[in-house]
């Protein structure tokens, strides 16, 4: 059997179908997630059932980590440091909705995943590099690069909606952004431009898996088919990430979805067609390796390099990030 | 919608440069002109609305290889300078925080409690004003500041320090605020 095959016809168990019943999701899933997790699928299910923490980073664009924890506080808000995110805080209390606050207006914070921080900090985008967020709306990937680079040299920020480009310039603006040009159109586009950029920021288009515990809808919105259209868009906006990164340079590669489908395969078939690419290990203390098979198909083994964060080990959404360099 | 190659993007002629630099430098001084000139060169962003936008160079390379190699026009790049609109120029949100900074005049400080309000559109009483930058005119565009000097958005005078009595003259009426990132998306 081929391996496409082999990934994308699932035939769930008796033991799936009851549990997607149970918690009310599509027995393909629930069959899926009994291999990712084995003998931790009932806590995965059971934290997705819970809200996430509230989430926040600190813009030092505009102020300081400690002076905005101070002025959150004095309005009521408790915070608490991620620790895999030098300007992450879990967020607790507070009598006024964290995104109506006039600290928020003024641009000192974003209210972010924890999770989706990761991305930036394992891409390291330095200050004066020409960097690529790939798919950049609404924003909080984008403002976090920009705050990495100290607002200089340039970001090239697409994203193909015309809606969500206007809630990205919005978050530029109010975060005092001013290094990033914004682009609407679709980013496999990009390709003509040749090995331009130092560093490549695909945060790719996905079907969300790992945003349950946020949108419980996801848990029956999807078919199987769904996931297999998206694979081949998100293949294509990584080829086109490779051929817009200098040598030398690099790309992260990420989605909010556990799918292995959606990511170490993605990756494993974009290496198969370039030898210039390697997957790299992020210098970051969170995470699980990344899965090297899945429904008998075999990645390429560089692959557990990749990082998971589950809702059930980290607290987070479920997200997949791969660093890749290009020779 | 407007397609991907209705947009424009490109240096402002000098008649536009002009109208925006002769703005800033009336409403808030030379200092505020000089310092944005040093970061960048006018452009405009010709879409529904002539949108100005300051852009340093360093991102004009950028914006002339994305248009050689692909077609492509930025919907927007740089510091967002505001708009143009019926010949006049309307200073942006982002350029509110430069103001604070370097303006010389048409600056407005305001109580706390004037400042929360601001935020939800309202109009400045004169009772609540705690102190202004330069001389303030019937007409003249200002930046709001909370105590703390931070700028909240712009406000126009309708009544000039002579005609204040505390507590009953509205006398700067919201032009746009902070909280026009919530209500309308900035």
């Amino acid at each position: 059997m081929r391996e496409e095959e082999r990934l994308f016809s699932v035939k769930p168990s008796k033991y799936a179908v009851k549990l997607a019943r149970r918690y009310g999701y599509l027995p393909y899933m629930i069959e899926r997630y009994a291999e990712i997790f084995g003998e931790e699928l009932i806590d995965f299910l059971d934290a997705c059932e819970k809200p996430l923490p509230r989430s926040i980073r600190c813009n030092t664009l505009r102020i300081s980590c400690n002076l905005l924890v101070e002025r959150l506080e004095a309005k009521g808000f408790r915070l608490r440091r991620i620790p895999w995110a030098p300007h992450g805080f879990w967020v607790e209390g507070g009598s006024v909705s964290l995104g109506a606050t006039e600290e928020y207006l003024l641009g000192y914070y974003y209210i972010q995943g924890a999770a989706s921080m990761l991305p930036a900090y394992i891409l390291d985008p330095q200050p004066g590099e020409r960097v690529l967020d790939m798919a950049a709306a609404p924003g909080g990937k984008t403002t976090q690069l920009a705050q990495l680079m100290g607002d200089t040299g340039v970001i090239l920020a697409v994203d193909i909606s015309r809606e969500r480009v206007r809630a990205l310039r919005s978050h530029l603006n109010r975060m005092g952004v001013t290094n990033t040009i914004i682009v609407r159109t679709d980013a496999r586009r990009l390709a003509a431009m040749g090995p331009t950029f130092d560093r490549v920021l695909l945060d790719a288009p996905c079907t969300g898996e790992g945003v349950i515990p946020l949108d419980p809808s996801r848990k029956r919105s999807r078919a199987l088919e769904d996931i297999l259209q998206m694979t081949r868009l998100q293949e294509e906006l990584l080829e086109a990430a490779s051929a817009v990164t200098k040598p030398g340079g690099h790309i992260v590669y990420t989605t909010c979805s556990i799918a292995p489908e959606e990511n170490e395969y993605v990756v494993s078939r974009v290496l198969e067609r370039h030898p210039e690419l390697t997957v790299v290990e992020p210098k970051v203390e969170v995470g699980l390796p990344g899965i090297t098979s899945f429904r008998g198909v075999r990645f390429d083994p560089r692959v557990s390099r990749c990082r998971r964060l589950y809702p059930h080990k980290h607290g987070t959404e479920g997200f997949v990030i791969c660093l890749l360099r290009k020779h | 919608m407007p397609s991907e190659k209705a947009l424009r993007f490109g240096r402002a002629d000098a008649r536009t440069a002009g109208i925006v630099w002769g703005s800033l430098e009336r409403w808030f001084g030379q200092r505020l002109v000089r310092t944005l000139k040093t970061r960048g060169e006018i452009y405009v962003s010709s879409n529904r609305w002539a949108e100005i936008y300051l852009v340093p160079p360093v991102q004009v390379e950028l914006v002339e290889l994305l248009a050689a190699s692909t077609g492509l026009h930025p919907y927007s790049a740089g510091l967002f300078l505001g708009y143009l609109e019926r010949g006049g120029y309307k200073p942006s949100l982002p350029l509110a925080h430069l103001v604070a900074r370097y303006a010389e005049r048409g600056l407005v400080t305001v109580s706390e409690k004037a400042a929360s309000l601001f935020l939800y559109g309202r109009d400045l009483f004169s009772g609540s004003i705690t102190g202004y930058r330069g001389p303030l005119e019937r007409g003249s565009l200002v930046v709001v500041l909370n105590p703390r000097g931070e700028a909240l958005g712009y406000g126009v005078v309708v009544a000039a320090p002579h005609e204040w009595s505390p507590g009953s003259v509205v006398a700067v009426k919201n032009v746009r605020d902070l909280g026009w990132y919530l209500r309308r998306g900035g």
